[in-house]
């Protein structure tokens, strides 16, 4: 693996009194899909805009594509080669969604061909119809598209599917997992739990101004998710009494009995003592989610809005 | 370069697409224009009315010394005769009162006597009667005029030679109208608006949007975006001046022109306004805190600068308060070169707006926030 697309090192944002980033560490590899997961206010977008180099920081080390971004020369090479979509992505609302691609790409020396971004984003019908009157998921992929208008290596995608509807998130997921596919690094910021599972290579649970956890999903499960739950779908009462006598921390939920397990031979157990009983069973399997780990590290759950909960 | 140009083009299409845009950088002015032309744009060619009854019994005769008279007054190009002239029947009085209106007063009305012209051809005094009505401030100045063509016409019956004479010039080379006083104070006023008014709710506009941080994530530089917005607003100030000009030549056969030096002012001008909004855009973060603001400023300027009347009349202390609007200097500057063709007084006005031009859009920049804190 060669050099870090990102390396930050005991990164400090303060305004006044409020310690916005704390004192945070991490790197991104070229070529992953990097999620920052966190709760509204939790310091992402801060921290994002100072990779950006949209806001100075307090104190630490951050290098971009190899740049520093504390340094002006530095700045205006990272500047060409990052693709941007910050959080509302808002472009001149009297314009059309290919003037405003335009408008973007005269904005570097080699910008990729308007023309073809139009066509890959599928925005050939709406090219000409004014920003403000786009859907929020055409005003997005206007945005998406506007942050590959330099070809960029390193793409910074703040918040891409809030406020979008369920069909129009799913798609737009399919364009960043198309990111990775081209070579692209992307790093990513959102408060789904499970746009950072669907997407992410690496998850950081960002949570007041610190990095709660970092790993990819299924290190971040293992580590933290703890046990597995076998679910005896519809067991009721009998299943619920005959496992009850083996296991103390069986639990009913609708109906439905759950028995969290740790080791291969509890699920042996648990399947005899049911089978000698003669009780016919339907059973699932069911792994912790990154949600758990989430609310395992936070102390809390997210809200759909990204407020903690 | 190519920054600036696309910066310039996108912003400047974005304005003319605006519906509101449109009608307050364009149809409002002329609007404006039109209404204070069709008011004010023609009082110089007409005259002052004035109504007469002639009782000389030499009607019909060319040499009548009564039609002679009234001849002179039309002449004079100060008064003009009411046509056709009262009969001598008609009762002056009841004229008066049935002619009285609550705008226009009681007309003016002069009786000539029966013998005016027997009397004067004798060389015997014989008085006309002017009758107005105290409350008519011009009454005076017609009395004047009907004096002083009387007089004319003692001299020549005495075979005087006037000593003093008196030669009347107009104050410039070309012959003023009232509407060439509009086009640039108009033009002045509304590319202050624009800039003001328009520039600073657009630019507090692209700052809440997030159009001026997404772009400052770009190689674009605050300069360059500065500058791009100046010149979009500079193009429109042009614009708008064509427009106006046009206008008054076509609808007023206006005499202003637009000649280099006033191109020099109006490029000057939208400088110094779009500097003014983009320094309110940054102080203010909110967009309708800050067309508030725009809007507080842009009113008592437009009607404290000498565009709808001259500072002169305006009280001492107010016309104080002018001097320290850039406005003032802006729309004397223009009517400087646009219509009187005094030239050292326009370059003394464009001197004073582009220093202030230079240090606002310095301040603009400055607090144009490009980084956030």
């Amino acid at each position: 693996m060669g050099e870090s697309t990102v390396k930050v090192q005991r990164l400090v944002k303060r305004y006044g009194d409020l310690v916005a980033v704390n004192d945070i560490s991490f790197e991104v590899q070229p070529g992953e899909i990097f999620a920052f997961l966190g709760p509204n206010g939790a310091g992402k977008t801060t921290t994002v805009e100072i990779l950006e180099c949209l806001r100075p920081l307090t104190s630490g080390e951050v290098t971009v594509l190899g740049e520093n971004v504390a340094d002006a020369r530095g700045t205006e090479r990272i500047k060409k080669r990052i693709g941007v979509l910050p959080q509302d992505f808002n472009a001149l609302r009297r314009l059309t969604a290919r003037e405003n691609l335009e408008l973007f790409a005269a904005m570097y020396d080699n910008p990729a061909s308007v023309k073809e971004l139009i066509e890959v984003f599928g925005l050939q019908e709406k090219a000409k119809v004014r920003f403000d009157a786009l859907s929020g998921g055409l005003k997005q992929r206007v945005g998406v598209a506007a942050a590959l208008v330099n070809n960029p290596d390193l793409v910074f995608l703040d918040e891409p599917t809030t406020g979008l509807d369920p069909e129009v998130r799913r798609a737009t997921w399919e364009v960043i997992r198309g990111l990775r596919g081209k070579g692209k690094t992307v790093f990513l910021t959102t408060h789904y739990m499970e746009e950072a599972q669907e997407l992410a290579d690496r998850i950081a649970m960002i949570v007041k101004g610190k990095i709660a956890a970092i790993g990819t999903p299924g290190e971040l499960i293992k580590t933290y998710g703890g046990e597995r739950t076998i679910v005896f779908t519809k067991g009721g009462d009998a299943v619920f009494g005959t496992l009850r006598r083996y296991f103390d921390n069986v639990a009913a939920n609708n109906g439905d009995v759950l028995l969290p397990y740790t080791q291969t031979r509890d699920v042996e157990v648990a399947l005899n003592a049911l089978s000698e009983r003669g009780l016919k069973v339907e059973m699932a399997l069911r792994s912790p989610t990154i949600e758990e780990v989430f609310l395992k590290l936070a102390g809390f759950r997210i809200t759909a809005e990204g407020e903690a909960k | 370069m190519s920054r600036i140009t696309a910066i310039f083009k996108a912003i400047t299409l974005n304005w003319l697409r605006s519906r509101s845009g449109l009608f307050f950088s364009f149809l409002f002015p002329v609007m404006f224009l039109l209404v204070f032309g069709s008011i004010f744009g023609n009082t110089n060619s007409g005259g002052y009315t004035l109504y007469v009854q002639n009782k000389d019994a030499c009607l019909g005769s060319p040499t009548c010394l009564s039609l002679i008279f009234i001849g002179a007054l039309n002449s004079t190009k100060v008064v003009v005769v009411n046509s056709p002239i009262l009969a001598p029947s008609v009762n002056v009085t009841t004229f008066i009162q049935s002619h009285s209106s609550f705008f226009g007063g009681n007309p003016r009305v002069l009786v000539i006597p029966s013998g005016f012209g027997a009397n004067v051809s004798r060389g015997l005094p014989v008085n006309v009667t002017y009758i107005s009505s105290p409350a008519d401030q011009l009454g005076p100045v017609v009395g004047g005029v009907i004096s002083d063509v009387a007089n004319g016409i003692n001299f020549q019956l005495a075979g005087a030679r006037p000593v003093v004479g008196l030669s009347h010039e107009s104050s410039s080379a070309r012959a003023l109208k009232n509407v060439d006083f509009y086009v640039p104070g108009l033009t002045a006023a509304f590319m202050m608006t624009n800039g003001v008014i328009g520039l600073t709710s657009i630019a507090s506009e692209f700052r809440r949007s997030g159009v001026t941080k997404r772009l400052s994530a770009t190689p674009l530089r605050k300069y360059e975006w500065i500058v791009g917005n100046v010149l979009s607003q500079a193009v429109l100030a042009l614009l708008l001046a064509l427009v106006m000009i046009t206008l008054a030549k076509v609808a007023y056969q206006s005499n202003v022109t637009l000649d280099g030096y006033t191109i020099a002012a109006l490029v000057f001008g939208a400088i110094l306004f779009s500097g003014i909004g983009m320094t309110l855009a940054g102080l203010v973060k909110d967009p309708e805190a800050a067309s508030g603001l725009g809007n507080a400023i842009a009113f008592p300027m437009m009607f404290l600068s000498g565009t709808y009347w001259p500072v002169d009349i305006m009280p001492s202390f107010l016309q104080s308060f002018a001097r320290v609007l850039p406005l003032t200097y802006f729309s004397d500057g223009l009517r400087d070169s646009m219509i009187l063709g005094n030239y050292s007084a326009a370059l003394t006005n464009m001197l004073v707006v582009s220093a202030l031009a230079v240090i606002f859009v310095l301040l603009g920049a400055k607090v144009t926030v490009w980084k956030e804190k």
